[in-house]
This record gives C-alpha cells, sequence and structure tokens, in this order.
C-alpha cells in the first residue's frame, strides 16, 4: 500500500478492526458448528435430525444481530434451545463489541482528522483552474479572500484554528474555496495544499506569528522555487530573511503600509483619496476631498511598534507631532517631543491637542483607542481625527465614534495584497505619483479630473491587461504588422470618435514605465497596461479586444468584409 | 519467537493443512469429503484474512490477497454445496461433488502460495 493518506486510513481501520472480526468469525464458528452437532427432534421415522449448516448460519443471521426474526423450518429440540441460549448471548456480545469499536474509531479525533486531510488532499488536486494558497486565514486573510473571490480567483486556505476553518464553510463565496485546519509550517501539508501543483500560482503567507510566516516561506520556496510569495511581516530583521529566500517574493508590513497611508492623508490627501477609490472602498468617491491637513500640530497617542513607525514619517514629511505613551522606556528618544503618561484628559491637554489640528490613536487595543476618541471629543472636537481599528468586529462601534478617518491595518494590508495579485502596476503608478506629483498639485488634479469625468462613481474596476493571448484580437493585428494604437482598443463601438467610460493609467513595456499613457502610444506584444474602467464598461471593452471585427472597425472606421465571397468579389 | 508470529503462523499453516484434507480424495467421490472438514477450512481461512488485515508492506499485502482469493473459492464451493442440498432439495452428484471439490482445490494454490511467502519471508529476515 502506497504512503498517500488513503492508504494510511484504510491501515488505521483495518489495524483497529483486526480483533472484533476475527472475535465475530471464532463465535460465529463455534455457535454454527454447535448447532449443527446438537441432536434435533425426531421426525416421523424416529430418527434424530440434524441442522444443517446452511440453517445454522441462518438462525444466528438473525439472532447475533438481534433481528428477533422467527422463522425456522423445523422445531427445537431442548438440546439445540439450550445451545441456542448460549449462541445468542455470546454472539450478541461480540457483535456489540464489534459495533462499538467501529463507532468509537469513526468519533477517533485522529482518523476524523486524518479522514478530512484526505478529502481535501482530493479535493485540491481535482482543482481545475489556478488558485492561490492563503496561510492564515485571520481578519486579514479573511477580507482578502473575499477580494480574490469576487476578482474570480480561486484560493486554497490553511489555518491551525479549527474555528477559523468552520467560519471559512459557512461563507458564501464566489467561487470555490477549499480549507483545512492545518498548521502551514508544517511542509507535508503545504504539499497537501497543493503547493507543488502547476495550478497553484501563488503563496500568500498571513499568519499572526513571526516565526510560522518565516518558517512558510523559506519551505514554500524550496519546494517551488518559482512561485509568488507574497508574506506579511512585522519586524524589519524577519523581513531580510523573508526577502533572502530569492525569487518572486514581497513583504507587506502592515505598519509600515499604515503609516505611509497615514503620512499621505495628511500630506497629499489628493493621492489618499485617489488611492481609496480605486481599492474600491464602499463609499469612497473622488469627489469628497479632505482638505491637505500639513500645517498644524498633531498628536499621537500610543508610541509602540506601529506608533513609532508613524512618528518617523510623519516627521520625515516635517509634521509636528507630539506623543503621549505610559510606558517611559517606549519615549526615551524622543523625550522633547512626548507626554509620559496614561491617556487620559490631563494628559492629552498637556500634550495640547487643544491647539492641534489632528489626533492619531494608535495602539493595538480596540477598546483603548475607542475610549481616547471619546476623551479627545471631550477637549477638542473639530481636530481631524484618525483612528486604528484593530478588530474587524468592532466596526459597528468606530463607525458610530465619530471619527474622521478609521484605518484598519487589516484590510489595507488586504487591499494591497488584492492589487499586487490583480493589477500589479497599480504600486509602480503610485510611487510615480508621488514622485512626479508631490509638488504639482496642478497636473495632480488634471488627472483626478479626467477621472471624474471619464469614470466617477465609486467602486471601479482596476485591472492589468497584457498584450498576449488574453488580447486575440489585438494580437492578430499586431502579426499583420497593423498600427494599433493604445486609444484604438478602447474606443466606443457604437461612437467610434469617443472611447469607453476607462482610463488607461499606466504602461509597461520591459523595464520603461509609463504612467498616464498616450492615445497615439504603438502598443506591441509583450505591453503592460494598467486601466481603470467604470463598472459595466468592462464587457465592451473585452469585446474590443477579442473580436477581430470589432477591433477592425474601430481601426479603420469601415465594416470589415466579413465572407470571403465579398473579399474576393470586393478586390 | 513471539506469541504474535506463532499464532499467525499457526492459522495459515492450519488453513493450508485443513484445505489439502478436505481436498484429498476421488474428485467426484462424496464419501472422501467431509462437509465439516469444509467448514473448519473456511473459519479458518476466515481468521487468517482478518489476521492479515492492516499489513501495510509489500509482503502483507499479497498475503492478504492470497488468503482473500482463497476464501472466495471455499465460500463458492460452500455456496455450491448450499444451494444443490437447500434450494434444489436433492443430494449431492458426482457432477456436483467434483465441482465443489475442484474449487476448494484452487483455494488449495493460493494457501500453498501463502505458506511459501511465509516461511520464505521468515527465511530472508535475519532476526
Amino acid at each position: 500500500m502506497s504512503d498517500s493518506s488513503l492508504g494510511r486510513v484504510s491501515f488505521i481501520v483495518l489495524r483497529h478492526m483486526r480483533a472484533p472480526i476475527i472475535a465475530l468469525i471464532c463465535v460465529y464458528a463455534i455457535a454454527m458448528l454447535g448447532m449443527v452437532l446438537v441432536p434435533g427432534i425426531s421426525d416421523e421415522n424416529g430418527q434424530t435430525m440434524y441442522m444443517s449448516f446452511f440453517h445454522a448460519f441462518y438462525f444466528l443471521a438473525y439472532t447475533a444481530t438481534t433481528t428477533g426474526f422467527g422463522e425456522l423450518p423445523i422445531e427445537f429440540s431442548n438440546a439445540q434451545r439450550m445451545w441456542a441460549i448460549v449462541c445468542l448471548y455470546t454472539s450478541v456480545i461480540t457483535w456489540l463489541y464489534a459495533v462499538g469499536k467501529i463507532i468509537s474509531l469513526l468519533k477517533n479525533p485522529h482518523l476524523q482528522s486524518v479522514l478530512e486531510e484526505e478529502s481535501f488532499v482530493r479535493s485540491v488536486r481535482k482543482k481545475s483552474n489556478d488558485y492561490y494558497l492563503v496561510c492564515g486565514f485571520g481578519d486579514t486573510g479573511s477580507l482578502l479572500l473575499r477580494g480574490l473571490t469576487d476578482a474570480g480567483l480561486s484560493a486554497v486556505v490553511l489555518d491551525s484554528d479549527a474555528e477559523r476553518i468552520k467560519a471559512l464553510d459557512l461563507r458564501d463565496y464566489q467561487t470555490k474555496v477549499l480549507g483545512l485546519c492545518a498548521d502551514a509550517t508544517i511542509p507535508r501539508l503545504l504539499l497537501d495544499a497543493g503547493v507543488e501543483e502547476k495550478r497553484c500560482v501563488g503563496v500568500l503567507i498571513l499568519t499572526h506569528s513571526e516565526e510560522a510566516n518565516l518558517k512558510i516561506a523559506v519551505s514554500v520556496r524550496l519546494l517551488r522555487p518559482d512561485i509568488k510569495i507574497i508574506c506579511r511581516s512585522t519586524s524589519p530583521e524577519n523581513e531580510g530573511e523573508i526577502l533572502a529566500v530569492g525569487g518572486d517574493v514581497h513583504v507587506v508590513d502592515p505598519f509600515r503600509v499604515f503609516a505611509s497611508y497615514l503620512s499621505m492623508m495628511i500630506y497629499n490627501p489628493t493621492i489618499q483619496t485617489l488611492n481609496e477609490w480605486l481599492s474600491g472602498a464602499p463609499d469612497a468617491t473622488l469627489e469628497q476631498n479632505i482638505c491637505p491637513l500639513k500645517g498644524g500640530k498633531w498628536v499621537l497617542c500610543g508610541y509602540g511598534s506601529m506608533g513609532s513607525i508613524v512618528y518617523q514619517r510623519l516627521k520625515e514629511k516635517g509634521i509636528d507631532v507630539t506623543v503621549v505613551e505610559e510606558r517611559v522606556e517606549n519615549i526615551q528618544e524622543i523625550t522633547h517631543n512626548a507626554v509620559l503618561g496614561r491617556i487620559n484628559l490631563e494628559t492629552l491637554k498637556r500634550a495640547g491637542l487643544k491647539g492641534s489640528v489632528g489626533l492619531i490613536v494608535g495602539t493595538n487595543s480596540d477598546t483603548f483607542n475607542l475610549n481616547t476618541i471619546h476623551l479627545a471629543n471631550q477637549v477638542n472636537s473639530s481636530a481631524f481625527k484618525i483612528v486604528r481599528q484593530n478588530q474587524h468586529a468592532n466596526e459597528v462601534l468606530f463607525k458610530k465614534a465619530g471619527v474622521d478617518f478609521i484605518l484598519q491595518p487589516s484590510l489595507v494590508i488586504a487591499r494591497m495584497v488584492l492589487f499586487m495579485l490583480t493589477a500589479p502596476l497599480l504600486r509602480p503608478f503610485f510611487r510615480r505619483l508621488r514622485l512626479l506629483y508631490d509638488n504639482d498639485p496642478a497636473k495632480l488634479a488634471d488627472i483626478m479630473t479626467r477621472l471624474v469625468t471619464n469614470i466617477g462613481g465609486s467602486r471601479p474596476t482596476v485591472k492589468t491587461y497584457h498584450v498576449n493571448q488574453s488580447m486575440p484580437a489585438v494580437l492578430n493585428f499586431l502579426d499583420e504588422k497593423t498600427v494599433v494604437t493604445l486609444g484604438d482598443i478602447y474606443r466606443d463601438v457604437s461612437e467610434r470618435e469617443s472611447f469607453l467610460q476607462m482610463v488607461p493609467l499606466a504602461h509597461q513595456r520591459g523595464e520603461v514605465f509609463k504612467e498616464m499613457p498616450e492615445n497615439d502610444l504603438q502598443l506591441r506584444q509583450g505591453d503592460e497596461i494598467l486601466f481603470c474602467i467604470k463598472p459595466g464598461q468592462k464587457n465592451l471593452f473585452d469585446a474590443n479586444i477579442n473580436n477581430i471585427h470589432t477591433l477592425g472597425y474601430l481601426l479603420t472606421g469601415k465594416e470589415p468584409i466579413k465572407s470571403s465571397f465579398f473579399r474576393w468579389a470586393m478586390r | 519467537m513471539n506469541a504474535e508470529k506463532i499464532v499467525f503462523s499457526f492459522f495459515i499453516v492450519l488453513a493450508l493443512t485443513l484445505n489439502f484434507g478436505f481436498f484429498m480424495g476421488e474428485l467426484d467421490d462424496l464419501s472422501h469429503h467431509n462437509i465439516y472438514e469444509l467448514f473448519a477450512t473456511i473459519v479458518v481461512n476466515l481468521i487468517a484474512v482478518g489476521l492479515k488485515l492492516g499489513d501495510r508492506t509489500q509482503v502483507g499485502a499479497v498475503l492478504l490477497s492470497t488468503s482473500l482469493v482463497a476464501n472466495m473459492q471455499l465460500i463458492a464451493a460452500a455456496l455450491v454445496w448450499g444451494y444443490v442440498t437447500q434450494i434444489l432439495g436433492t443430494d449431492l452428484t458426482p457432477d456436483n461433488t467434483s465441482v465443489i471439490v475442484s474449487l476448494s482445490g484452487g483455494a488449495l494454490i493460493a494457501n500453498v502460495i501463502s505458506v511459501v511467502m511465509l516461511v520464505s519471508e521468515t527465511l530472508m529476515s535475519r532476526r
């Protein structure tokens, strides 16, 4: 028998059933033999009749299983009755023993987990579409999974918490998501989850343990040298080690992402608005413009692992920040900018909240954060309040708290990872935007106006398109040496001179990256284009790039001849 | 020497000897073939299957399959016997007897293979 789990399951079952089976065989054999040998009543000729083996087995079949069926061809003699009593008790007890053994075996948690693992492995092997392996199904994992499945991607989840995996079964995802309660640091379980399968296109490591994340990253890299790895890490040392595994590996640090979000919000709210809008936050629109909050003082509550990064970021941007922190060892280096003590009315006042433009509450306790907001409202109700929400379950409370901006690290990470997967050009796009437009609000405003007029609304579709087999029509014309420009592929079929409600955000050819590419850019095979599309327009665009006739019309303005007869006749 | 080995080999060898005992004699002469011996052969063979269950080795797998073959043949023989005497209600004719005995002969071969494997495995192991 093989080493597969199936072999293991049957092995366990058979091993445990050996004793009951042999006991049953023995009891049946003795009982039947006795039944056959014990003399029965005499027939009309005065000859003692004996039971046949067939009848003995028949008799046992209904007594031993306690069916209690009373049909017999010939009446029993007293000797037979006596032996029947012996048979009945021994065989029934043996049956109970065997059945009890089976039930206790089925209830054995070890066997159950083996069975679960087995069925999980089988379904993973049967998966027909590409999938991501998600290790860790916490807040971030579940938000990410929602995004992935909405984008039509499939996933396999490993989490060591059985409750979380049960919760996974109850979610109504659009694609089937398989889950197994397992410790992903064990390489065998990674193999079970199909990390070596060709259909596994990426591994997302999002557990809360730094050590586990590192171990999973290393094991995955050894098992699959070419696969994409995205790993969560909050410590710089670990980050270095994870990056050292090499290949296509990315590290996301929730604290750093959070800090850069914050600094962007304060320093350049337009980019932040754009970011929120592109990432499809439920009620983010482009029109909501938070006024720049650059000038003035800020108060930062909590100077832990996240608070310190936020502080550094804000200082880099030249923003004046005062820290309130209760542990003295945390703020030794920044004593001139910090107020020591538990957060209460008095410390908030001492930190100068009254004269500040804003307040950032970023401790790792939601209760504490909410309480601080409550206190702050008493001191300075007009200050701009940004609060960190740690647990997704507390959403209702935060919405009621009357804060200006809620940042959820798990949500931020989930969105970021999602875009790394569905729109890989988005990150360089934002990096470029920050670089180029930080000091040029006019240019940025142009982009914003273009997005508002062309797309508007909320929740746009953001997608990276590759000029390859996924654009068969474009490829066809490129092969014929026809010039296809970027503008051509997103013209409106019903009105050729105008364009579909979408905006190309970025274009990449090899190493060359161009944000907001011009419409007369000539496409070449292998180009990547990041489009921002108004919901509902995607189908029209897909027709443009898939249908040769549609694209032919868009390129020339003439209805292409479809039949070969007319093509010949028009020559 | 351990108890498990003794019990295991005992039943495998007993399965063969009983089977042989039943098979011995004229092929179509019922008086040479005793029904109790067939019964005992079936029981011992079933026990042998039970003992062989759950062995993950290659040898274990082959041993199990030989026992399964032997049982299949013997139970088929018992079914023929039961069909003729209980359902048709007649005594066994030489024709029926030869079918039953030849089926048990097939089981005998399977049991011989089983014992040969048992012996050779014991000789191979240097413990």
